[in-house]
């Protein structure tokens, strides 16, 4: 409980400037929102002619563009990528940081087990991206309803922030996982980051050319589709895929942290 | 010298990485445009009868997808913001990375000027943005012939990838001035992401709302693919103020890092 | 009973290594010197002991424990003092030794401020702000706060003040008076003459020797300077036993192990201006050990 609490007091000036981030992310989206409002429901039809591939390409497959809750859906991709950065990152560096800050030989003589430490920090990770998905969450809701002259999507926005929160999980045992593997933070941030983008390409691409679209296991940014969500099914396959990835590498995480040596 | 030619030993392999993985990214997504140019063609038509007012609020681009350039120009967007983060990685690192390895009371015990040492490293950041963009072209330029028998206007296409520098400079010489300015930077990456996203969001903002000047602020803006392919120009009042603000920022390092109390170790 | 056995540890980092076939006890109560130049592998060894990291092969037990498996309960009763210390650098000196303390069963928060007072620590001010010696008393007051059984301290003087490692060595004094048992590892020999009971001494990665400090400063060793009315030869002092040994014209200094009586015997042949026979320090002990190890 006193890693926890250290980690979350340590975590908070970065658990901060993530969250206002988002939250001016969504009023920048929404500001956009209100353009696209104004010129109406013609505009749906205009869109509607366009092949697939290019309203993919512009990120606006099979959502009403015109109605908020097909544009918040549309903004739920940047959601993404600022939320799985975040959760990367996070995992990344939670544990891989006290072997940087070469504070690891104090805590770990302490008189705990290292799965213990692990656990901890996990938790403490799990409660930051929490506090950032409510925050999210706040801010959709306040800032939808700021320029939603129709019904509330609050259910909707509700849905996808609980694919996001899942997304992020996904994402901080990635990085996690990254950590215990390499020896230093400063390689865990690159690899971690290195492994974001180049899921993220993977995804923009499927959506230019589908016939690629076989990848899409290797990338968690198409494990939810967006549409799916907001009407609140989920894809049984992929939640299990991401279970499994989830899975193996937290248990990756365990064990190789058990065994490895601290360098400092 | 001395210190110059350490920079850039100690960051060669992160330039070829980071080279290599941008034009990876761009080799990937030439590929698919052979597929795509004839949808492409198609929304250009569609594209040409919407109302402006929603283009823009889209953000829609006018690039023509259907051309190879128009669809390089589509995607140097990701390439810009690869090439963007490593420039803000690299201008954050170079100073406070000697507070983070623990090694500046080394360095500052040495008998050189702090000035010296700020000139020497943002030499080398800037002789690793130069050799960036120089590789990248070139890698650029085989990868566009690999994957289209299409003509392209070399001029233009340089002037895209010029843009590339001229951004990367903004962001390196903004990383300077903050690693200067913040006390001890832990790890860089996160930063240098987090802004560069965040002025990526500015960029979209700034793309729907009509009349605005948050294109002064960032640097995406200053250089707009869709106009550098219709005029074959950049705008001169954009490369105006990415100057100074390049320049402002290197000199403010200078004067901040000289008055800077170095953490003890 | 012994607090700490060490049957023939290993470590090797990749192809490098660390230590080799290290052996040694460590017995309840006493303070145990471990001695050695930089990188002889005494650090290796100690967070070995700390499964900080994990032997090649060997073994370490401490309190009759397996040091890799049943690290968590050991850690309960040790008290570690590393030779650089690193603590959390946007934390408040007391917010530190209070989340130090949170880690055990029996920890006294009044300890924290005596402690404190002993080693003369300003409580309230930032980590990153501290000077190295001042850290190094963080260090310390961390290391002691929960009443060890066991206390472990890797180069524990450096960037102390000759007045602050007097009292550091009388709070270990203290403790060793409460039979508190210590690991003590060292390069400067004359502190560990100060306040150990036996000693270690390790060389490139190998235990030499384990002794008892009285059986190295007595019984066998005697550091002579002598000088003599005329020009000394130099294969005079060609004596088994003899080492260090420096002519310089009329006057020699050496160490001597074994009979006496052979270097009065020889001293009996000349004429001899002055004589001075002392016991000599650890330090030239060693220097005499490393000598004839290499």
């Amino acid at each position: 409980m006193n890693i926890v609490l250290r980690e979350l007091r340590a975590n908070l000036k970065s658990l901060i400037i993530w969250c206002v981030s988002m939250a001016l992310l969504i009023y920048a989206g929404m500001v956009k929102y209100s353009g696209i409002a104004a010129v109406g429901q013609s505009a749906n039809e205009l869109f509607n002619q366009l092949p697939e591939a290019m309203k993919s390409i512009l990120g606006m497959n099979s959502l009403d563009l015109t109605s908020i809750s097909g544009y918040y859906g549309m903004f739920f991709l940047y959601f993404m990528l600022l939320g799985s950065t975040f959760a990367v990152m996070l995992g990344a560096i939670i544990i891989s940081k006290e072997e940087r800050d070469k504070t690891a030989d104090f805590l770990l003589v302490k008189p705990i087990s290292r799965s213990k430490v692990i656990t901890a920090k996990l938790i403490a990770t799990l409660i930051n991206l929490a506090v950032f998905n409510i925050i999210t969450l706040l801010a959709s809701f306040f800032f939808v309803a700021m320029f939603n002259k129709g019904v509330p999507i609050n259910d909707q926005i509700i849905n996808l922030m609980i694919a996001l929160f899942i997304l992020e999980v996904l994402f901080a045992s990635i990085g996690a996982g990254i950590s215990v593997f390499t020896t230093n933070t400063k390689k865990a941030t690159s690899l971690a980051t290195t492994l974001l983008l180049t899921m993220f390409l993977l995804s923009a691409a499927i959506d230019i050319y589908d016939k690629i679209s076989f990848f899409k296991y290797l990338t968690p940014f198409k494990y939810f589709q967006t549409a799916q969500v907001m009407r609140g099914s989920f894809d049984t396959f992929f939640l299990f895929l991401s279970a499994f990835i989830l899975i193996t590498c937290i248990a990756l995480t365990y064990t190789t942290f058990q065994k490895r040596d601290i360098h400092i | 010298m001395n210190i110059y030619i350490q920079e850039l030993k100690m960051s060669v392999k992160s330039l070829i990485y980071w080279t290599f993985g941008m034009l990876l990214a761009l080799m990937f997504f030439m590929l698919l445009f052979p597929a795509i140019s004839q949808d492409a063609a198609l929304m250009n038509q569609l594209i040409s009868k919407f109302p402006p007012e929603l283009t823009r609020a889209l953000g829609l681009t006018t690039l023509d997808l259907s051309m190879a350039l128009g669809f390089y120009g589509y995607l140097f967007l990701f390439i810009l913001l690869i090439g963007s983060v490593y420039a803000m990685k690299s201008g954050m690192s170079v100073l406070s990375e000697e507070i983070r390895a623990k090694t500046a009371d080394f360095l500052l015990s040495k008998p050189i000027s702090r000035n010296t040492i700020v000139t020497a490293k943002i030499m080398s950041v800037l002789s690793l943005l130069v050799l960036q963009t120089v590789f990248y072209i070139i890698g650029a330029f085989i990868v566009v012939n690999l994957t289209t028998n299409q003509l392209f206007d070399r001029t233009t296409f340089l002037l895209i990838n010029l843009s590339l520098l001229l951004v990367q400079l903004f962001f390196a010489a903004l990383g300077l001035l903050l690693s200067v300015i913040v006390r001890k930077i832990k790890t860089v990456l996160p930063i240098a992401l987090g802004i560069v996203f965040g002025f990526y969001v500015l960029q979209m903002l700034n793309q729907s709302l009509t009349d605005s000047n948050l294109a002064y602020i960032t640097p995406f803006a200053y250089f707009d693919i869709s106009k550098i392919v219709a005029t074959g120009a950049y705008e001169s009042n954009y490369l105006i103020i990415n100057t100074f603000m390049i320049l402002g920022f290197t000199i403010l390092t200078y004067i901040i890092y000289n008055k800077k109390d170095m953490p003890s170790i | 009973m012994n607090v700490i056995e060490i049957i023939n540890l290993c470590k090797f980092y990749g192809k490098s290594r660390g230590i080799i076939d290290v052996s040694f006890n460590v017995e309840e109560g006493e303070v145990f010197g471990f001695i050695g130049p930089n990188g002889a592998g005494k650090s290796t060894t100690i967070r070995t002991l700390l499964s900080l990291i994990y032997p090649t092969s060997g073994s370490a037990k401490i309190f009759g424990m397996d040091c890799i498996k049943e690290g968590r309960e050991i850690r309960q009763h040790i008290g570690y003092l590393p030779s650089e210390v690193f603590y959390y650098d946007n934390m408040k000196v007391i917010d530190l030794l209070k989340y130090s303390a949170s880690f055990y069963l029996n920890s006294d928060k009044n300890r924290i401020y005596e402690l404190a007072a002993i080693m003369d620590l300003d409580l309230n001010r930032k980590i990153d702000d501290l000077s190295y010696g001042n850290k190094k008393k963080v260090g310390i007051v961390q290391g002691l706060l929960h009443r060890p059984k066991l206390i472990i301290l890797d180069e524990p003087t450096g960037g102390l003040d000759p007045l602050m490692q007097n009292r550091f060595f009388d709070l270990i004094h203290e403790e060793k008076e409460k039979g508190t048992t210590v690991l003590f590892s060292s390069h400067i020999l004359s502190e560990v003459q100060k306040i150990c009971t036996r000693v270690g001494i390790i060389k490139e990665g190998k235990m030499i020797r384990v002794e008892d400090i009285k059986t190295l400063e007595h019984t066998n060793y005697k550091k002579f300077k002598i000088e003599m009315k005329e020009a000394i030869p130099a294969e005079y002092f060609n004596i088994n036993g003899i080492s260090n040994l420096d002519v310089k014209e009329k006057a020699a200094t050496f160490i001597f192990n074994g009979d006496i009586n052979k270097i009065v015997e020889k001293l009996y042949e000349r004429k001899v201006s002055n004589l001075i026979v002392e016991e000599p320090s650890l330090e030239e002990i060693f220097l005499h050990y490393y000598d004839k190890e290499a």
